[in-house]
């Protein structure tokens, strides 16, 4: 008895010496350490995912992996506030999903009792196969999913990811955010000038795959949309049928050496059709085979011997569904634009040039936009600037001051093209195109509001007598925008949190929102504050 | 007339050449596809024939036969292809196959094109969690090689797509080796900058570079080149044996090592146009497979790589000086911390001399001399515009010497110097000291065409092969072809010189790069010299293939 009792006495002492000593040892550091704790998860299901990589930014920065079942814990963190991001292949975080900055960033402060959830988004992938009108697997078809973005408010077909088709005619597309996508298919050819001593007279038919999109047609604009969601894999079979290929033949003058012409085939979808073209270097003569039906901008490209460095091009708009022949292409002689600035900017003794930069956007080809070069020398000023070789079309017309000023006036002829579209006519002469600068401007400071809260968001400002002044920004973080040198006049204001996807250029889709937007009139030199109120997106049709 | 009437009334494209021009010759080539093992026709082929840059394709009916019609004289390649077989040139072997000579009294008719049906190898390529790597590079070798000489890569490298799945089509029978290059996903690649920890501080001190996040050192990995089924010792690895037809499954697990850092030391602190590190595996003896690695000058001198897998590498440094540039080839097994000594302990000499161009030949233009060393050690220059050369630090031993001029037809064919011993076309050098070449070129490489006879009569797609009578410089200057369908081959750009030519049926099997192999066909061989130059015509007689 008298043993045990005093074993006891003695456990209880080395116990509590441990307990002593424990606390003593944590404070030998120089500040608390403390624990992040959290898990990482699936945004779409809201299972835990596996082994991600999860990187926490703060008074330390840290990255590891996380568990197979999704739970990370970074330990020995000095106390503050950490912003935390997940990875991993096949999943996108919020800032590899573009969000506005309202969801971007997941943070904590430590310490902390709640444990962090991250999100990840899992990738969309469409698979199929393609085959051919017999049912037989097609090798090497290229296969591109093309979602419709919004870039600087104009609706354009980007491509999202592609793959080529096996020998078993099969492919995948994988990390593809949510949203819809256009599938677009491109038998494989090659791209190359053939130099021959004598062009031979066309073979007897040629049959072949043209480039189509699902599920079959010819134009992105009846493509059906294929729906991908988080984490979803699409199938999509795919049956391209033969047709007949047509020949494009004609000549190509003033290249000087016509060794060094390059020529490309530029379709409505935007996408540049591969050929071996044909040609005679002495004559110019050329040919192009096995193009399908369509309407394509034809260009040529040549290096100007006489002056280093200088690509001449020429374009010219054809319309194939039989063999087309005769195509001349004259290099220096198609649609030339000069550009005129007339710079009513005050001079401030530091004798500034104040260049303007012209880009011609073709509404039919919407891929296709000619730009203007700068002046070649010192000694020429803004007013030489041209743009050469514009094919004959339709023309949304934009100016951009290269170094201060706003655009006051953009005219060419009787048009003005702040308003109107620019038509360029086969081998007419057009008057040049007139850009007034001055820098006069107005400010405006813009507060973007939800419910009374400043609201982070973009903004479009949007002009409805100048429709080409519109342009969109975003807000900072506390909802706050601030722009110099607004050319006067009257403009509309609307707030949403996507801005970037508002398709400001297309008057129709701007409609529902310009009913609730912000009406304000700037005069030379007003400096203007207002708030806008954040919009609600409204539905459209993509 | 009769072949413009049957240009018009036939269903296939056919070259119809400048129809109303010339009166088209209008000769045939025709024959069946026919799967290579059974001997079956083989319906909707694609057969083609090239003239030039133009090609015109015929597809084969249920018969498998195929018809060219209104060919002018002239010899054709001749490809087919088929959905689910390999796509060859008529009697292809390697890069060389049967020309199909076509004209008077030339039979180019009842062809048999034997096609090969395609073997398959598919895979999943996963990593230490079981998850598909997506991304990965798969390299396939043919085992079979040289029938025991070392693998040859055989197909493009493939890439893994999003569930870590490749998959090789189109492949020969044969066997072959499947290895996978990739980095971890989650890799971070950098230098070990950690400090020692100070008594007293924690052992998880704050990252010194401002904002860099302090990664755990697990994420420090790289996977070490592996090979089916999942080895990274090359004499582990499973030769996958497909015949005709057959598909393989070849799945690899990858298994995430630390990565190992080493220190080069003694490279030149100050180089203009500095200093370039590479690092490369010997995969299967036969080829260098670059690594993804971070090599950083950490002071002046030395350099710390990063990003290395353990094992057998090696290291390529570059020194790019104005006009000359060294590289040095280091061969070393690393498991981790090494120091390597990067630089020129070894004595180097200043080698620099002038090319002497043949009588006639206009100054030099563009060009360069190399100096080919053993273990790839390699030193160039720029040739001057008057010939002259220099290239300084060449390290102690043997080189081959060879002028790379922007126009062609020139070959080296001596060399002489004085502070070191030359042999043909080799320089020794043996240390520190002045060399001065002198390297006298020559022009005019010479030619050899003729017809391959069997038993009196012209023999088509035999191996046709020109070997140096010294038995020296054997890889650079033997000449090799496959006679064509009329008999006929031609061997260009032969060096000056005494040869043997043979001439040997089914002779592709043969390890040509075994001497005792070759030696008793090269007894019955032809003598044959060749000067500057020279346009030999020559008949020789095939041998068959001995048992």
């Amino acid at each position: 008895m008298r043993l045990s009792a005093f074993r006891l006495v003695i456990s209880f002492a080395i116990l509590t010496v441990v307990l002593c000593v424990a606390p003593a040892r944590a404070q030998q550091g120089k500040t608390e350490r403390f624990e992040l704790r959290g898990v990482v998860i699936s945004a779409a299901t809201g299972e835990p995912v596996s082994w991600a990589l999860v990187e926490i930014a703060g008074p330390e920065g840290r990255k590891q992996l996380a568990g197979s079942d999704g739970s990370f814990a970074f330990a020995n963190l000095p106390p503050g506030r950490y912003s935390a991001s997940a990875s991993k292949p096949g999943f996108f975080n919020n800032g590899q999903l573009g969000r506005s900055s309202k969801g971007r960033n997941s943070s904590q402060d430590v310490p902390s009792s709640a444990g962090l959830v991250l999100k990840l988004t899992p990738e969309g992938v469409i698979y199929g196969e393609v085959k051919n009108e017999n049912s037989e697997p097609m090798e090497g078809i290229e296969v591109s999913a093309k979602p419709w973005q919004v870039e600087d408010g104009r609706r354009r077909l980007q491509s999202a990811g592609d793959a080529t088709t096996d020998d078993e005619g099969k492919y995948r597309i994988a990390e593809l955010t949510p949203g819809r996508y256009r599938l677009a298919y491109r038998p494989g050819s090659r791209a190359e000038t053939i130099l021959v001593s004598e062009l031979r007279r066309k073979k007897a038919e040629d049959q072949g795959y043209a480039p189509a999109f699902y599920p079959g047609v010819s134009d992105a604009d009846s493509a059906t949309a294929i729906e991908v969601r988080a984490g979803a894999q699409v199938h999509i079979a795919q049956a391209l049928k033969r047709q007949r290929l047509f020949e494009v033949a004609g000549v190509v003058r003033g290249a000087g050496s016509a060794n060094s012409v390059a020529f490309r085939l530029l379709d409505t979808g935007g996408d540049a059709i591969q050929r071996s073209v044909r040609i005679e270097p002495r004559s110019g003569q050329f040919q192009i085979p096995a193009v399908p039906a369509g309407t394509y901008l034809l260009s040529a490209f040549t290096g100007d011997p006489n002056e280093e460095g200088r690509l001449l091009t020429a374009t010219q708009l054809i319309h194939v569904n039989a063999d087309v022949s005769g195509v001349a292409i004259t290099f220096e002689q198609g649609a030339s634009l000069r550009i005129q600035v007339r710079d009513e900017i005050p001079p401030d003794g530091t004798n500034q040039v104040h260049p303007v930069s012209v880009v011609l956007h073709s509404k039919e080809f919407p891929q296709y936009s000619a730009q203007s070069r700068p002046p070649a020398a010192e000694g020429e000023g803004p007013a030489t600037a041209r743009i050469e070789g514009v094919a004959p079309g339709t023309y949304t017309v934009m100016a951009f001051p290269q170094s201060g000023g706003y655009i006051a006036a953009l005219r060419c002829g009787n048009v003005d093209l702040l308003k109107d579209d620019l038509t360029v006519a086969v081998n007419a002469a057009l008057p040049p195109i007139e850009v007034t600068l001055r820098n006069d401007g107005a400010e405006l400071t813009v507060m973007v509001v939800e419910d009374g809260q400043p609201a982070a968001g973009g903004v479009v400002i949007y002009s409805e007598e100048y429709p080409r002044r519109a342009f969109w920004a975003q807000t900072n973080d506390t909802g706050t925008l601030s722009m110099g040198n607004l050319a006067p006049g009257n403009y509309q204001l609307v707030a949403v949190e996507d801005a970037q996807d508002l398709e400001f250029r297309n008057p129709s889709a701007m409609e529902k929102y310009l009913s609730h937007a912000t009406e304000v009139t700037l005069l030379p030199g007003d400096k203007a504050s207002l708030q806008v109120e954040l919009q609600k997106p409204r539905e459209q049709e993509q | 007339m009769t072949a413009r009437f049957l240009c018009l009334g036939l269903l296939f494209a056919t070259a119809a050449a400048g129809a109303a021009q010339q009166a088209p010759r209008g000769y045939r080539i025709s024959g069946v596809v026919v799967d290579a093992v059974t001997g079956a026709p083989v319906a909707r082929a694609e057969v083609s024939v090239s003239q030039g840059e133009e090609e015109t394709k015929v597809i084969t009916g249920n018969d498998g036969r195929f018809v060219f019609q209104g060919l002018e004289a002239g010899k054709y390649p001749l490809f087919a292809a088929a959905q689910g077989y390999v796509r060859e040139g008529f009697n292809q072997h390697g890069q060389y196959m049967t020309g199909i000579a076509v004209g008077e009294g030339l039979d180019s008719e009842h062809l048999i094109f034997r096609l090969h049906r395609q073997a398959v190898i598919t895979g999943k390529v996963t990593d230490e969690h079981g998850e598909g790597v997506r991304g990965a590079r798969v390299m396939l070798f043919n085992a079979g090689g040289t029938k025991g000489g070392d693998a040859r890569s055989v197909h493009e490298p493939t890439q893994t797509n999003d569930l870590g799945e490749y998959r090789l089509a189109h492949l020969e029978p044969g066997r072959y080796y499947v290895a996978v290059q990739a980095q971890p996903w989650y890799a971070q690649l950098g230098l070990s900058d950690v400090p020692e920890p100070q008594p007293g501080e924690d052992s998880f001190p704050s990252s010194r570079s401002e904002g860099k996040p302090k990664f755990d050192p697990l994420l420090d990995a790289v996977y070490p080149i592996t090979l089916y089924p999942g080895v990274t010792n090359e004499n582990a690895a499973a030769e996958l044996n497909l015949r005709a037809g057959e598909k393989a499954q070849a799945d690899i697990q990858l298994a995430a090592v630390p990565a190992v850092h080493i220190r080069l030391t003694n490279l030149p602190a100050e180089e203009p146009g500095g200093i370039n590190i590479q690092a490369s595996v010997a995969l299967l003896r036969s080829q260098d497979v670059p690594l993804n690695i971070l090599a950083e000058q950490v002071s002046p001198g030395e350099f710390e790589v990063a990003g290395l897998p353990p094992g057998d590498l090696t290291f390529l440094i570059n020194q790019s000086g104005e006009q000359a540039s060294t590289a040095r080839k280091i061969r070393v097994n690393v498991s981790g911390g090494e120091t390597l000594d990067g630089g020129g302990t070894r004595a180097t000499a200043n080698v620099s001399g002038r090319v002497i161009f043949p009588a006639g030949v206009a100054g030099p233009a563009e060009g360069q001399v190399n100096l080919q060393g053993e273990d790839d050690q390699n030193a160039s220059a720029e040739l001057q515009k008057d010939g002259t050369f220099s290239v300084p630090a060449v390290e102690a031993g043997t080189y081959k010497v060879a002028v790379n001029l922007s126009e062609s037809g020139e070959y080296v064919e001596g060399v002489s110097a004085t502070g070191a011993t030359t042999s043909g076309r080799e320089v020794t050098i043996a240390g520190a000291g002045d060399v001065r070449l002198s390297i006298t070129l020559g022009q005019g490489a010479g030619e050899v065409t003729g017809v391959a006879k069997l038993d009196g009569k012209p023999a088509a797609g035999v191996m046709i092969l020109l070997v140096p009578d010294s038995g020296q410089n054997l890889e650079e200057d033997s000449r090799l072809d496959q006679s064509d369908s009329d008999g006929t081959f031609a061997l260009h750009e032969i060096i000056p010189g005494k040869y043997l030519l043979v001439a040997i049926e089914d002779g592709w099997d043969l390890e040509r790069s075994n001497g005792s192999v070759l030696k008793p066909y090269l007894e019955k061989g032809q003598a044959i010299e060749i000067s500057a130059n020279d346009h030999r015509a020559v008949t020789v007689e095939v041998q068959r293939k001995r048992p």
